[in-house]
């Protein structure tokens, strides 16, 4: 398939694009929370694919590569729109100072159809926006697309440890989110 | 090993990226520890959610819009 891409066959790049825009679309949804920013992402990101593919050296796995571009476009998009907040690694020791272990999650035994609810969702993504870009980044690639630790190092250029614990630090924050919800909803 | 050091490990834990001795450990104070139980099932739910919050695929008409903004493109 990118040999095909590689000799200008649409058909090839067609089907390129079929296999990863959903992927690029969720990524760029998780970054920038804007489904209009994420289409123009897309658009963005399958362009610079088709532009720089012989750069491509294949040292690294086509999907590593892609990410990188989809998370470089994204970042842009970012420092583009006017009034967006970068959220500093500041404000992650700030929400993380305020986070209880001893708290019994009693919530946690209720079922899925209790907790699965659009006010809960919503608690997730309003706490996802408030983490900072590397962290969003880590648990997208890791908890939404699969990717290994030793894969999400290389595509963000960050050691195995780094990965695990910006994944930890994010996962423990969206748990004190819901954490904090659930105690009001079931009182 | 207490309830802060499960904690700790928690997401090595569930990724099985901890070796045997300590998933022993673990699994010893998980099994005595409720709280923990439930600290563990709280942050499984937690990962649930958020898979939930991007499971969706690009809609074929956005996807048929792509291709043609794409085509449009390489055009020029």
């Amino acid at each position: 398939m990118l040999r095909g891409v590689l000799r200008g066959d649409r058909k090839a790049f067609e089907t390129l694009v079929g296999r990863y825009q959903s992927k690029v679309y969720r990524l760029a949804m998780g970054l920038t929370h804007n489904a209009q920013d994420a289409e123009e992402i897309l658009q963005e990101v399958f362009l610079k694919v088709y532009q720089n593919l012989a750069e491509f050296e294949g040292k690294s796995a086509f999907s590593s590569w892609l990410y990188r571009i989809a998370l470089n476009t994204s970042y842009m998009k970012l420092r583009e729109r006017r009034g967006t907040k970068i959220v500093s690694l500041d404000d992650v020791a700030n929400q993380l100072e305020g986070i209880s272990l001893d708290q019994e999650a009693e919530w946690s035994s209720r079922p899925d159809e209790q907790l699965h609810t659009a006010e809960a969702l919503a608690i997730i993504e309003k706490a996802v926006e408030k983490l900072p870009e590397e962290f969003k980044s880590v648990l997208i690639l890791r908890d939404i697309e699969g990717f290994t630790n030793e894969e999400v190092g290389e595509i963000l250029d960050l050691s195995v440890p780094a990965v695990k614990s910006r994944l930890h630090r994010a996962r423990l924050i969206l748990r004190q989110r819901l954490d904090d919800f659930y105690r009001q909803v079931f009182g | 090993m207490n309830c802060r050091d499960v904690v700790r490990h928690l997401h090595e834990y569930l990724d099985g990226e901890l070796p045997g001795a300590k998933v022993e450990q673990i699994d010893a104070h998980l099994h005595q520890c409720e709280h923990c139980q439930r600290f563990l099932a709280s942050y499984r739910k937690t990962i649930q959610l958020f898979r939930r919050t991007l499971d969706h695929d690009l809609s074929p008409e956005a996807s048929r819009h792509l291709w043609q903004i794409l085509e449009r493109k390489l055009e020029h």
